[in-house]
């Protein structure tokens, strides 16, 4: 949390309004709504020339039937307006809809898209990547584009078409006195764009403020204990205040522009209504206007305003929906980097055996975690990989599995180097059961079926296998019980027990398992030694061993040490080497050999 | 409660209520002079319309502009006042929310997400703002202006006004109901969002399962259902917001058109002049927003009292622990002799005693280790002893003093703590390392760096003990945070020693260092330590195991390994893995 309140910080860098390569792109995504969008921009003209009707009817009113007296033209009239206002209001509710419409499904492609393109990511990229910041790509980032879409492009039409409205019925229903009405709207645009800029400023700055003022709330808030236990309550609590009153200055700054601003622009408007009342008033008594189009004036002098604030604000709405836009941009550019090959070879099915051959890794720079590894697995064996923290045994299952590519050397299938295959085809064959088990919201069966369209049959064959029917079956919805996310509610060797049946379900060639090294109670230990024991069952496998039980079954043992393959054996033959298998085994396995007698 | 979030509105609003009271005079002055000006526009038609000169004309532009002016500058102090006194009060509620924070003990941070006391201090405040600023601006405007502008409409034509006035209510009325309804359509798409994001979240944080079991397109189509929902819920606002917002314009049109009508008629008839059928039209579009603000009120009401609720629900939780009327405030310094009495221990809210019957005797300058399994109360012990949480049963005494009778200020400066999680804050090295006294020199900090073995480290930095921690600046290794969570403890010269696991970052060649720097500069300190290796604990006066909440083994290293039990068994396997460690 810490580092989002900098992130923020960082990231709040206004950068320029309109960029013409973004903006071509953000067309781009218009263009599947074309239609849709020329039609919202036809009801938007035909609002905005409607809500301009109003002050022409009072003049024609005035003019023509209350100066001369004649009632049943003005009841004619004042029942046109009537129906101008009901088309108005139809019109109007089509047109918010309408732009809302194409706003929203233009986001939802966005994001669709954005979404997509990062599920093609390779790993090594989500290590790069912080989630919290992917999570802003997809969430936030959008979020601020749509207001270009919704609020922002078209309705820029609606102001400025307004403003060209008022500014051709003024002239035309009396050029001197629209001429004399205009004199303002330099003062009016200046007086908008000053205070703009102002608020602006203050605003970039209360917000720098306010993150400031977050993130020393948040820090304080997580080390409370060593704030008090330090005795630092009362220095902490002056340097709050301190940013605190540094925060109200700040405020009241913009308090008084912000509060300025929209005084000032009715004065503007009421000198416009004195200036065309003191012309028009010299221009009527020499006949050249009518009451009514002096009244109708009036009546427009009130209207300037909004166009002209709102064309304002949506220069700052496109400024920040620009960079949320370079942002996003930048994740759709990047390449995926494990890709299938353009002409791959099919995986049927596994014939003879894998085959680590001089394999070299490192997931940065020159730091091998692997170094020279050689080994093969016959199809059918189960291959026990041991070795102490850190000595580079979960990458042999990443690199399998291609979430990344080996630096050197090459892995084979049936003599096929797995970079020639399908990555999806790949991955279909081996089932990955990660030592963190990873639990996704939803239900149980949700979980163990993933997103395939496997049968509840199947779900629940699998959990009994996995011997994980029994505490489903006891949880209060049985498998339709809701997983809290990250699986709170289970214990951990239920969560194993699941990530078996998960296994199961999708019924692979090749197992590869990384044990958990957490202790679990006697009772779930058996219960997971029997599962996976059927779980291993005519497969291949590889597991990274934390079982005595595992070690003893399996049919060779490979000791990884420092990145390379030190000892290689059975559980027997190794022992009796005395080297680094026999220390690890006193070490990780001996133990359990008192704790759960199991032949 | 309902009854306490009003009192304490109603306090604020009082405390500034010069504030208010100037707010409300300047809104009587600027509701005067607004409704002057269609009265300044009417005559001038009228008069028109008869026959005047310019110079009678030009009078009366002169004094429409001259309300206008007036008008707007008190229109201007009125807002700036009343929401300037509610930053004011935005500012003195952030002041006593984290006063009030910083007198909660750890129990209610490990209740109350960090998310969750963040949220008052931002979201929740500004809505008490926004309902103290903006709220009280609007309502005060709104009624005092509906007052006059009514009135003035009236002395034009009573029936003019009552069926002009028709549509008023129905915008209040339309703009109430459908603020709450488009609140209540903001949360759920609130709510939406949240999932779109807790779906990305949990795809990316998992995204090693979804690309082992091939779930890439499965993936893609959840994501797309729920921004699919997103988009739906959104065009539902868009519905309701589209139905206002025509709708208001719609009623607010329906006045102007029966002006036209009626007043027209009523012009044509002469019962009213052209002057006062324009002046009328300009007070009927003037109450247009105060009516939609009244709308807009009750919805900064609701939210307000809503937010006032839930950062009231803080502040009504008492402190715990704290110095009460048994405080003896004689004591000033304790020696750091510590004796824990038949102690025993469950968190709040739970039954598991984490600490069982706990007897223990350090004597004043001794050096005690502490060793044993994850979960076996070593944490929670030296948590009792510095008073982050008070025991369920027995007692613990320092000097013969029962903790909880002695100041907590004298209390805490007794201790230096080092935790397991070394806390640092985004500040320089030197600010961090002085953290818990009031004036530092140079010199101090550098003789505590080096003490604590970070000294070189530190000064290899281009800032050295200026170096900023965390923002932007250098990020520590964990070894390093642990020295300076270490010097942090050293430059207060304390009479105890808490080392909670405080060396599981650092080699043991440095520990062993640190640790011989420490004995040798402090000798009459006592020092408790929690230890994962036992190596650094050969030497110390006693050694003590916990195991499940009790003390199973204690003794000297030597003592213990000849017992042959836990303890020794640990010893041995330790020695394996550094074995282990060797082989290359």
């Amino acid at each position: 949390m810490k580092d989002s309140g900098h992130t923020f910080i960082e990231e709040d860098v206004v950068g320029k309004a309109y960029d013409r390569k973004i903006v071509g792109r953000l067309i781009h995504y218009v263009h599947p709504y074309r239609w849709q969008a020329a039609a919202a921009v036809i009801l938007l003209i035909v609002v905005s020339l409607l809500q301009l009707a109003g002050p022409l009817f009072t003049k024609i009113a005035i003019d023509r039937y209350i100066t001369p007296g004649d009632l049943t033209g003005l009841f004619r009239i004042s029942m046109f307006f009537l129906l101008v206002l009901v088309l108005e209001f139809i019109f109007y509710v089509i047109e918010i809809n309408l732009m809302e419409w194409i706003g929203q499904h233009i986001m939802f492609d966005l994001r669709t898209e954005t979404f997509s393109h990062l599920q093609k990511m390779d790993i090594a990229f989500f290590d790069r990547n912080p989630v919290g910041r992917l999570v802003t790509r997809v969430s936030t980032d959008v979020a601020a584009l749509q207001q270009v879409f919704t609020s922002g492009i078209i309705a820029i039409f609606g102001d400025l078409f307004t403003l060209l409205g008022i500014v051709i019925v003024l002239l035309s229903l009396n050029w001197r006195l629209a001429l004399v009405t205009f004199s303002v709207f330099p003062l009016l645009f200046y007086v908008t764009f000053l205070f703009r800029r102002k608020v602006r400023d203050s605003y970039r700055k209360i917000r720098y403020l306010i993150a400031r003022l977050n993130v020393f709330l948040q820090e304080n808030i997580s080390g409370m204990v060593i704030v008090q236990l330090f005795n630092r309550v009362q220095k902490n609590f002056e340097e709050f205040k301190k940013l605190n009153e540094e925060t109200l200055r700040t405020h009241l700054k913009t308090v008084f522009y912000f509060t300025l601003f929209g005084p000032s622009v009715d004065m503007i408007s009421y000198f416009a209504i004195a200036l065309i009342i003191w012309f028009g008033g010299i221009r009527y008594n020499a006949g050249g206007l009518t009451l009514g189009i002096l009244i109708a004036f009036i009546q427009y002098a009130q209207r300037f305003f909004r166009p002209i604030s709102d064309l304002a604000e949506k220069y700052n709405i496109l400024q920040s929906a620009m960079a949320s836009s370079e942002r996003i941009f930048k994740i759709l550019d990047e390449n995926e980097k494990i890709a299938s090959p353009p002409r791959p070879v099919s995986f049927k099915h596994l014939m003879r055996g894998i085959r680590f051959d001089h394999v070299w890794f490192a997931y940065k720079d020159e730091d091998w975690v692997l170094k020279d590894v050689s080994f093969t697995v016959e199809k059918g064996q189960k291959v026990a990989i041991v070795g102490a923290t850190g000595a580079g045994k979960t990458s042999i299952i990443s690199l399998l599995a291609r979430f990344y590519d080996v630096r050197r050397g090459a892995i084979t299938i049936d003599g096929t180097d797995i970079r020639r295959f399908p990555v999806k085809e790949l991955r279909r064959k081996i089932a990955i059961v990660l030592q963190d088990v990873f639990l996704f919201s939803g239900s149980v069966a949700d979980n163990i079926r993933l997103g395939e369209d496997l049968s509840e049959e199947t779900v629940v064959e699998a959990a009994r296998v996995a011997n994980a029917h029994a505490f489903v079956q006891a949880l209060p919805g049985g498998y339709f019980t809701d997983i809290k996310e990250r699986g709170q509610s289970l214990s951990l060797g239920q969560r194993q027990l699941l990530s078996f049946a998960r296994a199961l379900a999708f019924n692979p060639e090749i197992l590869v398992l990384d044990e958990a090294t957490s202790s679990v109670d006697t009772h779930t230990e058996l219960l997971i030694q029997k599962a996976l024991e059927r779980l291993l069952k005519n497969r291949t496998a590889i597991i990274i061993a934390h079982r005595l039980s595992t070690i003893q079954r399996a049919d060779k043992i490979f000791v990884i040490h420092k990145g390379e393959i030190r000892e290689s054996g059975t559980h027997k033959e190794l022992l009796s080497l005395k080297g680094i298998y026999y220390r690890l085994y006193k070490l990780q396995f001996e133990e359990q050999q008192a704790k759960y007698a199991v032949g | 409660m309902k009854n306490q979030v009003l009192s304490s509105l109603k306090n604020y609003v009082l405390r500034y209520k010069w504030g208010y009271l100037s707010g409300f005079i300047f809104a009587l002055f600027a509701v005067g002079f607004r409704a002057l000006i269609p009265l300044l526009l009417r005559y001038p038609i009228d008069k028109l319309r008869a026959g005047t000169t310019i110079p009678v004309i030009a009078q009366y532009a002169a004094l429409i502009f001259g309300s206008a002016f007036f008008a707007g500058l008190f229109r201007f102090a009125m807002r700036y006042t009343i929401a300037g006194t509610s930053r004011k009060i935005e500012y003195d509620i952030r002041n006593e929310y984290f006063a009030h924070l910083q007198t909660l003990p750890p129990a209610f941070y490990q209740e109350v997400r960090t998310g969750d006391i963040m949220a008052r201090a931002t979201n929740d405040l500004n809505a008490i703002r926004n309902l103290l600023g903006p709220g009280i601006v609007n309502m005060i405007n709104t009624i005092i202006f509906s007052f006059v502008a009514i009135a003035m409409m009236l002395k034009i034509n009573v029936r003019l006004s009552l069926l002009a006035l028709i549509p008023f209510p129905f915008i209040s009325i339309l703009a109430a109901l459908m603020m709450k309804q488009i609140h209540r359509l903001f949360d759920s798409i609130q709510a939406q969002f949240s999932k779109i994001s807790a779906k990305a979240q949990e795809n990316f944080s998992g995204i090693r399962v979804v690309k082992a079991y091939v779930q890439e397109e499965n993936e893609i189509t959840k994501f797309q259902g729920l921004s699919h929902q997103f988009l739906v819920k959104n065009l539902e606002l868009a519905r309701v917001r589209s139905w206002m917002i025509a709708g208001m314009t719609l009623l607010t049109g329906l006045g102007a058109v029966i002006v036209l009508w009626i007043g027209g008629s009523m012009v044509v008839q002469g019962k009213i002049t052209l002057g006062q059928f324009v002046a009328f039209n300009i007070y009927l579009v003037m109450l247009t927003w105060p009516t939609i603000a009244l709308g807009w009120v009750i919805n900064l009401y609701q939210q307000g009292t809503a937010s006032m609720k839930r950062v009231l629900k803080v502040m009504n939780r008492r402190p715990e622990i704290r110095d009460s009327e048994r405080t003896r405030w004689d004591i000033r310094k304790l020696r750091g002799e510590i004796t824990f009495k038949n102690v025993s221990f469950s968190y709040p809210g739970t039954n598991r005693l984490v600490l069982k019957n706990i007897d223990l005797q350090i004597p004043e300058g001794a050096n005690f280790g502490i060793v044993g399994g994850i979960g076996s109360g070593k944490t929670s012990l030296v948590k009792l002893l510095t008073r982050q949480y008070d025991v369920t049963e027995g007692c613990i005494c320092i000097d013969g003093t029962d903790i909880r009778d002695i100041p907590l200020q004298v209390l805490r400066e007794s201790f230096g703590y080092v935790p397991q999680d070394n806390f640092l804050f985004s500040d320089s090295i030197q600010e961090n390392i002085a953290f818990g006294i009031p004036k530092y020199s140079q010199g101090e900090i550098r003789e505590t760096a080096k003490l604590a073995g970070i000294q070189s480290e530190i000064e290899a930095f281009p800032q050295q003990y200026e170096t900023e921690l965390g923002e932007r600046g250098i990020n520590l290794s964990g070894g390093q945070k642990q020295r300076m969570s270490l010097g942090r403890a050293l430059i207060k010269k304390p009479a105890v020693f808490i080392l909670d696991d405080a060396f599981s970052a650092v080699d043991s060649g440095t520990e062993r260092q640190i640790l011989r720097n420490l004995f040798n500069t402090f000798r009459g300190s006592t020092v408790l330590m929690i230890s994962h290796r036992i190596s650094p604990l050969i030497g110390f006066d006693r050694i003590i195991v916990l195991d499940n909440g009790k003390i199973v083994e204690s003794g000297t290293h030597e003592e213990l390994l000849a017992a042959g039990g836990i303890y020794a068994d640990l010893y041995t396997r330790q020695l394996l893995q550094e074995e282990l460690k060797q082989i290359f």
